[in-house]
């Protein structure tokens, strides 16, 4: 088991009172595997991701609670020197927004040297080959002459391949990719989305890949946890989620999609209601405002991840 | 008379069409120099893009950035001004028209934008939003009419009329979007350009706008041109579909036949690279992936501006641009099939 | 997914919608400093207004037996330097004071944001012709203008108003085109441009309100320079001739006499420093107001 998380907390105080983002969540990837963290916008996985790397910023953000144990070793109780080491060498994590998160005015070939010599000690000559092989391995053609571009220069699939390379330079163990495609055209999503399984699977490298979209996760990922309201409300294979899901959101958002190979112009049955306030969390499920199948329970008491067969958990009291 | 685009054999109903564009070229020009500019070049963001939509349906336009779809909504509406080319909105061409009649259309033809957080005006109440257009073409005589109309608005799209105080920021993303098509309503027009109208909002909400949109064009008969990246939405919003790459359109037929018969090989890397969420269908699905990113608009390839990324490019692709031509007609819905490619035997 | 059902559509029919709209004023008093603010400049106004009714003594009358007293009953700001009472002074010279600041700004702000607005809209040679207009207003040097008005058309509130309202037109048309060149590439203006809006109604309904925060700091600073440039003339003589009295005069003058009757200087000094404070004041209450965040809540609170 290369990452063990456990019971993990992360809240933000503000005037407005406690934000929950992310509530006592538990989860573990094993090497050479690729986990999606699914899940809408303020279900919690970016945070999850920054969490992870305790990228946290400290005034209004803290982590409360919990466990990270990557390599044998817990995260949460590194001192900030050994924490940098892992960052970048160990975990490294491409972001969602190539254009805010490469540095404006150093080269691409800079950018991608940085880790190596920051973290092996390499030399400058030789980290410059270093990284004219990564570029290749990205697919960014002439490498000693793109390298020399600024991000502005290159679009948006370029910056991402830059992103990828760098993330890949230390070779690292588990890689966290938030949203990584999201901003980028859907051809080039594609073209993305195959390289970094073909390397990830040819490193060996395992994956944390965060995204709202379930056609990649059902493409690229090997086991699916679904996030809601900061808690992990379903955790199962690709195969057992698609076929058999349980959880009520789970179930009400795959029949909200559409679908290119389907034809028939029949109505989308959509998600009842609007996403939760963070702030007002709804007392027991967060889900129940909008359940079709909510029962008393529901709404008194916070349900736990149930276990069911085949490695397939759920958090709702109708499989208790 | 040049090719004609689109839906139906004969072109004499023509009461049935809403909306024909001819030939539309919007061009936008690049300057060098702060104090007397000088024109270097210009970006073709719509070269020469032609089809028709029929009353009461919807048409999708679907593309990838720096296709042009935008634009071509846009240019519609006269928002970006249109090099040249016809837009006949119900047998009137709009290129034709003097200001006083650009804006008396503008009660025909409205817009739903994309981003519903920077589409409104963030310090005027839902209710002011809403009826802006009411107000701006005098549509209402008194006040009690006018507070009426705006409660109809309301619950035309699901919304409580008691919100009409409440300002932007208050309401989620989807209710914001639902003020958008309130306020696009409020004219009753017939054509409504949808550009890229749930691509920020979140997957469960999407599919409540969606529905609402569909619903609204059941009950009112409303034309939607809707524009979008996502083919997923667009596939299943749409009549008809046309590809766009590099300000063409490569491919346009209804969606079913377009799904099962791509001639485009652009059309069948873009089905290919959208991933369905099955993933017993994703393990079956041969992956039909292009190479290369989209060329600049400024330095277009010469010939097919999609050959440098085409497996099957010739030297008959490099030199020459295809056209687009009938490969199919009497297809589902009576709708043709048009393709723009020297190989689409394919 | 309608809340409301058809047959609920006649409840909202019938009655007259009340929209729970807050006027800004309601709204003014509801934000403490402006609160504050606004009822210390009703005072002043109230002053300036009604001086011939609140002051005790006729503000030039002298009386060289009296001269540069300390408080007392008769005089309770006491002297000044050819025995006039103070307070009279003080309140009659809010007049003056507070015409100088209300109006210029009002001219330069009302011409300065005009211009503003058509340059940011319009773009182009309108922009660029406004610009350059603009700058070469920003090279008049104010105390200049000041000496040739005086020389022209002899010295007087006028001037002061006149220049004030020259020079300062120029900031707020700068801050108005850089708030405007922001804005107007937002999809609203856009929307409202689609829905047929006209240039007019662009500018005013929606280019305005959203560019007005700083416009309302810098006017409410305006206010104050202009007092404080109005006293700085008047030391030269430059401004409203003697008798009138004028806070701006009686704090320069007061200078000489700080140690004798230190009431001179600080009286006048006060009220400058009050007046600015309020219209400060108003002027964070009128920014927060506009701000649609503070207003929904108030107005739910309500």
């Amino acid at each position: 088991m290369l990452l063990n998380v456990k019971h993990l907390s992360t809240h933000f105080i503000s005037s407005k009172g406690v934000l929950k983002a992310v509530d006592d969540i538990s989860f573990s990837i094993n090497k050479g595997e690729i986990l999606a963290l699914v899940g809408e916008s303020g279900s919690g996985k970016s945070v999850t991701a920054l969490s992870l790397l305790r990228l946290i910023p400290n005034p209004p953000g803290k982590i409360t609670g919990g466990e990270i144990v990557f390599e044998n070793r817990d995260l949460l109780k590194l001192n900030p020197e050994d924490m940098r080491q892992v960052r970048g060498n160990r975990i490294a994590m491409i972001f969602q927004e190539p254009m805010t998160s490469l540095h404006p005015i150093l080269s691409i070939e800079e950018q991608v040297m940085e880790p190596l010599i920051h973290h092996k000690g390499i030399q400058r000559t030789k980290a410059l080959n270093a990284c004219y092989q990564l570029l290749e391995k990205v697919h960014i053609s002439d490498p000693p002459i793109r390298g020399k571009s600024y991000p502005h220069m290159l679009s948006g699939g370029m910056k991402q391949r830059s992103m990828i390379a760098m993330a890949l330079s230390c070779n690292p163990s588990l890689i966290i990719a938030d949203e990584p495609t999201t901003a980028l055209d859907v051809t080039i999503q594609a073209q993305l989305l195959e390289l970094l399984k073909d390397l990830t699977n040819e490193m060996g490298t395992s994956m944390l890949l965060i995204t709202h979209d379930l056609g990649i996760v059902a493409r690229y990922a090997h086991i699916v946890h679904v996030m809601y309201a900061g808690k992990i409300v379903e955790k199962a294979s690709i195969e057992t989620l698609y076929s058999y899901p349980r959880h009520p959101y789970t179930m009400a958002l795959m029949a909200s999609i559409p679908r290119i190979d389907q034809d028939c112009r029949k109505k989308l049955t959509p998600v009842q209601g609007n996403p939760p306030d963070l702030f007002n969390i709804p007392k027991g499920c967060a889900f129940h405002p909008r359940c079709p199948k909510k029962q008393e329970k529901c709404m008194e008491e916070t349900p736990k991840l149930i276990p069911l067969a085949n490695n397939h958990e759920t958090a709702c009291w109708i499989y208790e | 008379m040049k090719q004609r685009v689109g839906f139906m054999n004969n072109f004499e109903n023509t009461n049935d069409l809403c909306l024909d564009v001819r030939h539309l070229k919007t061009f936008f020009p690049v300057y060098k120099g702060s104090f007397f500019k000088r024109k270097m070049g210009e970006i073709k963001a719509v070269n020469d893009v032609s089809f028709q939509i029929k009353r009461a349906k919807t048409m999708g336009m679907v593309g990838e950035s720096g296709c042009g779809k935008t634009t071509v909504g846009r240019s519609i509406l006269l928002l970006n001004r249109p090099t040249s080319g016809e837009i006949i909105y119900n047998g009137i061409n709009i290129m034709a028209l003097n200001y006083q009649e650009i804006r008396a259309l503008r009660k025909k033809i409205q817009m739903v934008f994309q981003d519903p957080f920077g589409s409104i005006n963030p310090r005027m109440t839902a209710g002011d939003v809403i009826g802006e257009p009411l107000l701006i073409h005098h549509i209402c005589q008194t006040k009690y009419e006018y507070q009426k109309t705006i409660a109809e608005l309301f619950l035309m799209v699901g919304l409580d009329p008691g919100m009409a105080d409440w300002y932007p920021h208050e309401f989620s993303g989807g209710q914001r979007q639902r003020i958008v098509i309130a306020r696009a309503l409020s004219v009753k027009p017939d054509l409504l350009i949808c550009d890229e109208p749930v691509s920020a909002l979140d997957v469960s909400i999407q599919a409540q706008i969606i529905n609402l949109l569909e619903e609204l064009q059941e009950k009112y008969h409303l034309t939607y041109l809707f524009i979008s990246h996502d083919l997923s939405v667009v596939k299943h919003i749409s009549d008809t579909i046309a590809v766009m790459y590099m300000g063409n359109i490569v491919e346009i037929a209804h969606r079913k036949e377009l799904y099962d018969h791509p001639r485009h090989p652009y059309t069948r890397a873009l089905f290919s690279s959208v991933p369905i969420p099955d993933p017993r269908l994703e393990a079956k699905r041969k992956p039909f992936i292009i190479k290369g990113e989209v060329a600049s608009l400024i330095n277009p390839p010469s010939g097919c501006k999609f050959h440098p990324r085409c497996p099957y490019a010739t030297n008959d692709c490099k030199k020459n641009s295809p056209v687009l031509r009938l490969c199919a007609s009497d297809t589902i819905d009576k709708t043709q099939h048009w393709v723009a490619c020297f190989l689409s035997t394919i | 997914m309608t809340r409301h059902k058809q047959n609920n559509t006649g409840k909202f029919l019938t009655n007259d919608l009340q929209w729970k709209r807050i006027s800004i004023v309601r709204a003014l008093f509801k934000h403490k400093l402006s609160c504050i603010g606004l009822i210390i400049i009703m005072i002043l106004l109230f002053m300036a207004i009604f001086s011939p009714f609140l002051a005790p003594h006729d503000p030039n009358e002298q009386n060289l037996y009296h001269v540069l007293e300390p408080p007392s009953w008769d005089h309770l700001l006491g002297t000044d330097d050819v025995g006039r009472d103070l307070l009279s002074r003080i309140i009659y010279g809010s007049r003056v004071s507070l015409s100088v600041g209300i109006l210029s700004t009002l001219f330069s702000g009302g011409i300065g944001i005009l211009l503003g607005l058509i340059a940011g809209y319009r773009g182009g040679i309108i922009d660029m012709i406004i610009m350059r207009i603009t700058d070469t207003f920003m090279c008049i040097p104010g105390f200049v203008l000041l000496l040739v008005m005086a020389a022209a058309i002899g010295p007087g509130l006028l001037n002061i108003i006149i220049v004030v309202s020259v020079l300062g037109w120029t900031g707020f048309a700068r801050i108005t085109r850089g708030q405007v060149l922001q804005i107007r590439e937002l999809p609203y203006i856009e929307a409202a441009a689609a829905c047929g809006a006209s240039g007019f109604r662009i500018m005013f309904r929606h280019l305005l309100p959203n560019s007005a925060a700083p416009l309302i700091v810098t006017a409410s600073l305006s206010i104050g320079s202009a007092i404080m440039l109005e006293s700085g003339a008047a030391f030269f003589g430059l401004s409203i001739q003697p008798p009138t009295p004028s806070w701006g005069k009686a704090l320069r003058i007061g200078y000489s006499y700080l140690e004798i009757v230190p009431l001179f200087s600080i009286a006048p000094g006060l009220m400058i420093t009050l007046a600015v404070l309020a219209f400060n004041f108003l002027g964070d209450g009128l920014r927060d107001i506009l701000d649609p965040q503070f207003r929904g809540e108030i107005q739910r609170n309500k």
